[in-house]
C-alpha cells in the first residue's frame, strides 16, 4: 500500500525575478515501511523533495497524497496535526529545544497531541530506554554529546508513533562510529515497527542500507 | 505547563537582558506610585489613618480641600449620629471630623500664621485616642460643658509658632477688625508621620464648630468609622451619602481632586508606554533569537496558538517580576524620602503609600505585559519551517 504518493511535483522559486525550478514534475510513491534512501548532489532539490513530501511547505503544482490524504487541500493547521500525528522529523543540527530537558523534549509532542500524562511519561521513558538514554533523561540538550542529542531527537520524533518518519543528512554533524549507531536505530524502527523511513543523505553507508534510493539531479528523478 | 517552565528558562537563559527590563519597568512604576502618593500626600488633610475602615462623605464633596470645600456639602447633627452608630456592636469606634483652615497667632495678633485645624470626638475612635493626645474625652463643651480649650498641635505647627506643651495660641476664622478669636492651651505635640505634611492643630470638634460658624446645624466634613463589618449599616444609614471603604477611599481622593487625578493618569500613562517599550523591544529580540525553535516547534506539528503562549508567557512574567519591583522600589523609595525630607526640610510628604497604589502600579505594569504580549503574538509572523532543516 502507498503511504506516500506525489503526482507531478514541481516547486519553483523566484530570486530577483529569476525563476528557479527546485523540482520538476517529480513523480513517485513510496510503500508503507520502506526505508527510502534520497541522494544527490548539491542543489539537486532533495532538501526541497523532503519539504514536501512533510508537508513543511507547499509545492508550486502537483499534488501529494500521505495515507491517501490530498494534501493540498488541508488547511495550515490540519497539516500542523497531521506533521504532528503522522509525520517524525529528525533533522542534522538535532534542534531539540535547548531549554527543555531530553524527557521534555521527547514529551512535548504527546502534550500537544494531547496524551494523557500517564501514558505520555511511561511512553517518553521507554522511548528514551530504547534509544540508549534512560540514565540521561533529566539532562538539558547542552549536558549532552551530538550522539545522544541525535538519539533524544529521533525519540521526539518517534513520540506520536507516526507512520512517516523524516530524516535529513541524520548523520552528518556525527563521527562515523556514531552515525552508525544512529542508522542502526533508523533501522531496527523499520524493521520492528514497520515505520516508513525517508532519509535525505550524502552518506554512501546511509544508501546502503536503504531498501530503495531516490536520485535526484536538476530538481528531477534520474533512477 | 510545559510552555509556561519554557517562557521562564528562555527568560533565566537571557538573565541580564531580563533583569534589566523588570528593572527598567520597576523603576518607572515605582515612581508612577511615589508621584502620586506624594500629590496625595501633600494634598491630605483628613485625620485617617490604617485603623479607618469607613468614610462617611456627602455626596458632592470635596474632603481634600479645607479651603475650596468650605462651601460644599456637609453633614449634620453628627453628635447624635455617633451616638446612634454606637449603639450597634458591629461599630468599634467612630467620630466625626471637621477640617478648616483658620488663622492661629500667640501674642501679636498681627502676626499670625494659617494652618489646619482639625476638630474631631477625642477617644472616639483610634484615629485620635484621648489618652494618647492629652485632651479630655468626648467633646464636653457641645454637651453643654465647659470649653476646654485644649489643642494638640504636630512638630510643624510648634516649630512656626514657637510653640510647647502649656504654652497658649488664639485660633480664628478671620483677621483685623472681623477677628474674635478663642483661645486654646497646647496639651500635647504629636511627632507622628501621620501629622507631618503642614502645620495643624487637632482640637474638639464642637469648639472648631464654634469658631468657623458650624455648631448650628452640627455640621462636619465626614464621618470616621471603624468596625469592618459596619458597611452595610453605614449603607442603609446614609443612603444619599458616600460610604467609602479603604480602597474606594484612595480611589475617591485621587478622583476627586483634579490635580492628583492628572499626576496620577500622567505617570500610570507614562510608565505604561515606558512598560510597553521595555517588554516591547525585549520580546522583539526574544522573537527574534527563538526563531529557529519557533521554525523547529512548528515543524514537528506544534500549533501556532501553543508557540504564541510560550511568548505571551514571556511578556506576562516579565511584566510581574517589573510589578513586583516596583511595589518593593516605592516602599523602599518612599520610606528614603520621607527620611531624607524630614531630616532636611522636617516634612513628611507621603507618610505611608496606600495599599490601593500599590495595587494600582502593579495592575499598570501588568496591563502592559498582557497588552505588549498579544501585541507581539499577533504581529509574530508564521515562522519559516524550513529553517528547521
Amino acid at each position: 500500500m502507498n503511504i506516500i504518493q506525489a503526482i507531478n511535483l514541481t516547486k519553483r522559486y523566484r530570486i530577483n525575478n529569476i525563476a528557479i525550478d527546485a523540482l520538476q514534475e517529480v513523480n513517485l510513491k513510496i510503500e508503507e515501511g520502506e526505508f527510502v534512501a534520497i541522494n544527490g548532489p548539491s542543489g539537486s532539490g532533495k532538501s526541497t523533495l523532503l519539504h514536501m513530501l512533510g508537508c513543511i511547505d507547499r509545492p508550486t503544482s502537483g499534488k501529494i497524497y500521505i495515507n491517501n490524504t490530498d494534501t493540498s487541500t488541508l488547511s495550515s493547521k490540519a497539516l500542523a496535526k497531521l506533521r504532528l500525528r503522522q509525520l517524525g522529523f529528525v533533522f542534522q543540527q538535532f534542534h531539540l529545544l535547548p531549554t527543555l530537558t531530553a524527557f521534555e523534549n521527547v514529551e512535548l509532542p504527546m502534550r500537544e497531541a494531547g496524551v494523557p500524562g500517564k501514558e505520555r511519561r511511561e511512553r517518553t521513558r521507554s522511548l528514551l530506554e530504547s534509544v540508549g538514554l534512560g540514565s540521561r533523561t533529566r539532562h538539558i540538550p547542552s549536558q549532552l554529546s551530538g550522539g545522544e542529542q541525535q538519539r533524544v531527537a529521533i525519540a521526539r520524533a518517534l513520540a506520536n508513533r507516526p507512520a512517516i518518519v523524516f530524516a535529513d543528512e541524520p548523520t552528518g554533524e556525527l563521527d562515523s562510529d556514531t552515525g552508525r549507531l544512529i542508522l542502526d536505530i533508523f533501522k531496527s524502527i523499520n524493521r520492528e515497527f514497520l515505520q516508513t523511513i525517508i532519509i535525505v543523505s550524502h552518506d554512501e553507508s546511509v544508501t546502503s542500507r536503504a531498501h530503495r534510493v531516490i536520485h535526484l539531479k536538476d530538481g528531477r528523478i534520474v533512477q | 505547563m510545559t510552555y509556561l517552565k519554557m517562557s521562564l528558562k528562555n527568560l533565566r537563559r537571557r538573565r541580564y537582558r531580563t533583569l534589566f527590563t523588570i528593572t527598567a519597568i520597576g523603576v518607572a512604576i515605582a515612581l508612577m506610585v511615589l508621584l502620586t502618593s506624594v500629590s496625595l500626600g501633600l494634598k491630605e488633610n483628613s485625620a485617617a489613618s490604617g485603623s479607618i475602615d469607613f468614610w462617611v462623605v456627602p455626596a458632592d464633596s470635596d474632603i481634600l480641600d479645607p479651603v475650596l470645600g468650605s462651601g460644599q456639602t456637609m453633614l449634620g447633627d453628627v453628635h447624635s449620629e455617633i451616638e446612634t452608630l454606637f449603639l450597634d456592636p458591629r461599630v468599634k469606634g467612630a467620630s466625626p471630623v471637621l477640617n478648616r483652615v483658620v488663622y492661629a497667632y500667640t501674642n501679636d495678633p498681627n502676626k499670625t500664621s494659617v494652618v489646619l485645624a482639625t476638630g474631631v470626638i477625642p477617644g472616639a475612635i483610634d484615629v485620635m485616642p484621648a489618652a494618647a493626645s492629652g485632651f479630655k474625652g468626648g467633646d464636653p463643651y457641645f454637651f453643654g460643658g465647659g470649653w476646654t480649650d485644649e489643642a494638640v498641635i504636630n512638630r510643624q505647627m510648634a516649630d512656626l509658632l514657637g510653640l510647647d506643651v502649656g504654652d497658649r495660641l488664639n485660633l480664628d476664622i478671620s483677621t483685623g477688625i472681623f477677628a474674635s478669636p478663642k483661645g486654646f492651651k497646647v496639651v500635647n505635640i504629636i511627632d507622628t508621620v501621620d501629622y507631618s505634611g503642614i502645620p495643624v492643630v487637632v482640637i474638639h470638634l464642637s469648639e472648631l464648630q464654634y469658631i468657623t460658624g458650624n455648631l448650628e446645624g452640627d455640621r462636619a466634613d465626614q464621618i470616621l468609622v471603624e468596625g469592618p463589618d459596619a458597611g452595610p449599616l453605614l449603607e442603609k444609614l446614609y443612603p444619599d451619602h458616600l460610604v467609602l471603604s479603604g480602597s474606594e477611599y484612595t480611589t475617591f481622593k485621587i478622583v476627586s481632586d483634579k490635580r492628583i487625578l492628572a499626576t496620577a493618569a500622567a505617570t500610570a500613562l507614562v510608565s505604561f508606554i515606558l512598560g510597553m517599550l521595555f517588554i516591547g523591544t525585549t520580546m522583539v529580540m526574544s522573537v527574534s533569537e527563538l526563531e529557529g525553535d519557533m521554525a523547529v516547534m512548528s515543524a514537528i506539528g506544534i500549533s501556532r496558538i501553543s508557540i504564541l503562549k510560550s511568548v505571551f508567557y514571556e511578556s506576562l512574567f516579565l511584566s510581574a517580576g517589573g510589578g513586583l519591583t516596583g511595589v518593593l522600589l516605592a516602599v523602599v523609595g518612599n520610606m528614603l524620602l520621607n527620611n531624607i525630607l524630614t531630616r532636611v526640610i522636617s516634612l513628611n510628604v507621603s507618610p505611608a503609600i496606600e495599599p490601593m497604589l500599590l495595587i494600582g502600579g502593579f495592575t499598570v505594569s501588568l496591563g502592559a505585559g498582557i497588552f505588549t504580549g498579544i501585541m507581539v503574538a499577533l504581529l509574530m509572523k508564521r515562522p519559516d519551517m524550513t529553517r528547521a532543516f
